[in-house]
């Protein structure tokens, strides 16, 4: 993060109340100065979008947390996303634009370089099953939104206040960011149009709510000021849109949400039924959706020899659920092979 | 070496094994081949058998359901009910000792309104077996209306006119063929399917029934010379999309939606089922997107045809099992499945006008106007050749091995010693023994 310490800008000791007209300036200063096309420090965001959306899909690829976690440490995003917000409190018209192009051009270099990521390890995509993060980038759901909305809110309350590291709300911005920016280029590269369908909401539920949070959070800290504020009337209209957009968002992640619990619980019961149908198998992956009248499960199993049919899998789910179930079953020997030679 | 196994079992009713009233409701199982589709229109045309009769009726599918089946009998997990692809599996099952007879009036429901060379594929001695469910019509070319309409190409009614538009295609760099015989545990049935057409056509209909009696064998005139004419065909560089070594890298549904997506050849040897295999729906019209003509006579007559089909067999003896095999077996089933299309009855009782959609009315009509019908040759031999050496042995030779040594291994790994069938009629069921151990 090189941009995050604005909060040290501010000077220390703030309680609550609003903020003082040279604090707010500075503030205003730094993002204002950052969160346009044309300033000196575009550059390094430019590079820490590319780069860090690349580690993010490369992690992503290999199922790394360690990866991911770097990706969100470099993220840039939280500049431009709290002058979105500081610009929709004041109704600073030129200024929202200005952020939302920097925005918009810092979404697409990451997607671009996932992109490329992709199209260079494009073999990781080929498997069935995909691993764990990335296919929890398909699921977007209310809780996404949550974490998204109270991330806005960290972000927006660091910026305000002294006591808070900045840096750490940071990488709050960049968890809901950076990995579904960086699944949707992966999807892209693979050819995976329903997946970018879902990984696309999954961001602009997250853009969403963290700029909601955002200027929820600057709004309460005292960021608004009716001096420098533009025409009343823009701003609330800016904020209705984005209220609006947000509630919107809502309605297909309240579905989301319901066939995430349900497909969770779904998987808990095929986890379980497995070791029911065949004992000597471990199950590496399961991936389970269900609508309530058909059922797909695709479960990767690995075993010391060949295990139970999939049929007898297929149809103990089936006479379980009363609903049809069909079951892709691939299975990977595991052999042992040893030996010992002496002279 | 991953392995993948698909299978999908569909429960019909609102309760799987009870009623809302906590009466347990009897649950028939039926276990057969994976087709999506065919899951789904098996179900649909249960759903007003099941509300009348109160039975659930559990449709089972799997795509190693030969290999299933036969491990599920040798364990003692019989299914109640199978859909048999091979009258060969069947024969064997009785002769094994597993599949049961059909008796009176469930004898009578399997062979009513069935041709009688298809009831003799089921019977054992003078007992019947199996009922047909549905047939499925072999002998077809799928092509492209359109496609062939921009070349100015009319549909050959002759193996002459035949083998000009493909030779004349070939000369233009434009394969005719999309041929690919790779399956997955099943490899090989494609280039059967074209060598029985190419046997009953060329050889005729005495030397086919002949070979599938082992009274023919492959490493004679007639058989190595049908497989030699659909060597000239699949290991013509010029003659199938994709090259020589294409059949035998290509998979059998990829080839099919190679066809289907155009342009890359002219024409499909492919059964009924064609449509089965496609990604993408089509049109399935004499002026839409696909359709076919049976693979044209050598001699100017009515074009032979090889059927394939599908039969129920017993494994339970059960009242609602049987309630379910002779409701398969009657003419109401064979409509209800019929309005739902991709089925062919094989029951006359089951005229051309209950088939909605017009390529299932003209196949009902193909098979009820053929002067010559005969069933899938490798379907009928016992399973060791007819889905065994095979379908391997033709693999092997479009591999590059020789079609002598081919044919004659071929030969060599047809059963000496048949199963003697010993009906113990007390207890209805059949023992198995083979006499010399």
């Amino acid at each position: 993060m090189v941009d995050a310490p604005v909060s040290s800008l501010l000077g220390r000791g703030r309680s609550r109340g609003r903020m003082s007209p040279e604090q707010r300036a500075v503030v205003t200063d730094f993002l204002y100065s950052r969160a346009r096309v044309g300033s000196p420090h575009l550059r390094n965001f430019i590079v820490l979008s590319v780069l860090s959306s690349a580690i993010a899909a490369m992690g992503l690829l290999l199922d790394s947390a360690a990866a991911v976690i770097g990706a969100m440490l470099l993220g840039p995003f939280i500049t431009p996303l709290l002058a979105v917000a500081g610009a929709l409190i004041q109704g600073w018209t030129t200024r929202l634009g200005d952020a939302a192009l920097v925005l918009a051009l810092g979404m697409a270099l990451s997607i671009t370089s996932a992109l490329v990521t992709g199209r260079l390890f494009a073999s990781e995509l080929d498997r069935t099953v995909l691993p764990a993060q990335l296919l929890s980038l398909t699921r977007p759901g209310l809780l996404d939104l949550g974490i998204a909305l109270a991330a806005g809110l960290a972000a927006g309350y660091a910026t305000m206040r002294t006591e808070a590291a900045g840096a750490l709300s940071g990488v709050a911005v960049s968890v809901t960011v950076e990995p579904p920016l960086a699944a949707i280029g992966l999807f892209v590269a693979s050819g995976r149009s329903d997946d970018v369908q879902r990984a696309g909401l999954a961001l602009v539920t997250n853009f969403g709510a963290l700029v909601l949070g955002a200027t929820a959070a600057m709004a309460f800290w005292g960021f608004g000021d009716r001096g420098t504020r533009g025409p009343t009337r823009q701003a609330r209209l800016g904020l209705a849109a984005w209220v609006l957009l947000m509630a919107a968002v809502t309605v297909p992640l309240a579905f989301y949400s319901r066939d995430v619990v349900r497909n969770t619980a779904f998987e808990q019961q095929v986890s379980r039924t497995v070791t029911e149908w065949d004992p000597s198998v471990r199950v590496v992956s399961v991936d389970a959706e269900t609508d309530g009248e058909r059922a797909e499960v695709r479960i990767d199993v690995t075993g010391p020899r060949r295990p139970e049919p999939a049929w007898k899998l297929a149809e103990l789910l089936s006479s379980r659920r009363g609903e049809r179930v069909e079951v892709s079953l691939t299975f990977t020997l595991t052999q042992e092979d040893r030996a010992v030679s002496t002279d | 070496m991953p392995r993948v196994a698909l299978a999908v079992c569909a429960v019909l009713g609102a309760a799987a094994c009870g009623d809302d009233d906590g009466a347990t409701r009897p649950v028939v199982t039926l276990f057969g081949t994976l087709s999506d589709a065919d899951v789904d229109d098996v179900d649909a045309a249960f759903a007003e058998f099941e509300q009348r009769s109160g039975i659930d009726v559990r449709f089972v599918a799997s795509s190693g359901f030969e290999d299933d089946l036969v491990d599920r009998l040798r364990r003692g997990d019989p299914p109640d009910l199978a859909l048999l692809p091979q009258p060969g599996l069947l024969q064997r099952l009785v002769a094994e000792g597993y599949a049961l007879p059909w008796e009176a009036d469930l004898a009578a429901a399997a062979t009513d309104g069935v041709d009688r060379t298809l009831v003799d594929l089921v019977t054992v001695g003078d007992r019947v077996f199996g009922s047909w469910y549905q047939l499925t019509v072999k002998s077809l070319v799928w092509y492209s209306p359109s496609e062939l309409d921009e070349r100015g190409i009319a549909v050959p009614s002759t193996w002459d006119d035949l083998e000009r538009i493909t030779a004349d295609a070939a000369a233009d760099a434009s394969p005719p063929w999309c041929i690919g015989i790779r399956a997955a545990g099943a490899t090989g049935w494609v280039a059967t399917d074209w060598v029985e057409d190419l046997v009953l056509r060329f050889a005729g209909p005495d030397v086919y029934d002949g070979w599938v009696a082992r009274d023919v064998r492959f490493a004679d005139t007639p058989v190595v010379e049908a497989i030699g004419r659909f060597g000239d065909i699949v290991l013509d560089p010029q003659m199938v999309a994709g090259g020589n070594r294409a059949a035998v890298e290509i998979g059998v549904e990829d080839s099919a939606r190679q066809f289907a997506a155009g342009s890359s050849c002219l024409f499909h040897r492919q059964a009924s089922f064609l449509p089965r295999f496609l990604d993408e729906p089509a049109t399935i019209e004499p002026d839409g997107d696909l359709w076919a003509f049976p693979l044209p006579p050598v001699d100017g007559r009515q074009a032979p045809l090889v059927v394939g089909g599908t039969v129920i067999a017993r494994f339970r003896d059960d009242a609602a099992v049987d309630q379910v095999a002779a409701h398969l077996s009657t003419v109401e089933a064979g409509v209800a499945r019929a309005e739902l299309g991709g089925f062919l009855s094989a029951r006359d009782g089951v005229s051309p006008a209950a088939y909605t959609n017009s390529f299932d009315r003209w196949l009902a009509e193909l098979v009820r106007d053929a002067e010559v019908v005969r069933f899938d040759a490798s379907d009928q031999m016992p399973p060791t050749v007819g889905v065994g050496t095979f379908w391997t042995g033709m693999a092997s030779w479009l591999g590059g091995a020789r079609l002598s040594s081919v044919a004659d291994a071929i030969d060599e790994s047809w059963p000496l010693i048949q199963p003697r069938i010993v009906i113990d009629d007390r207890t209805d069921t059949a023992d198995a023994e083979v006499p010399g151990g």
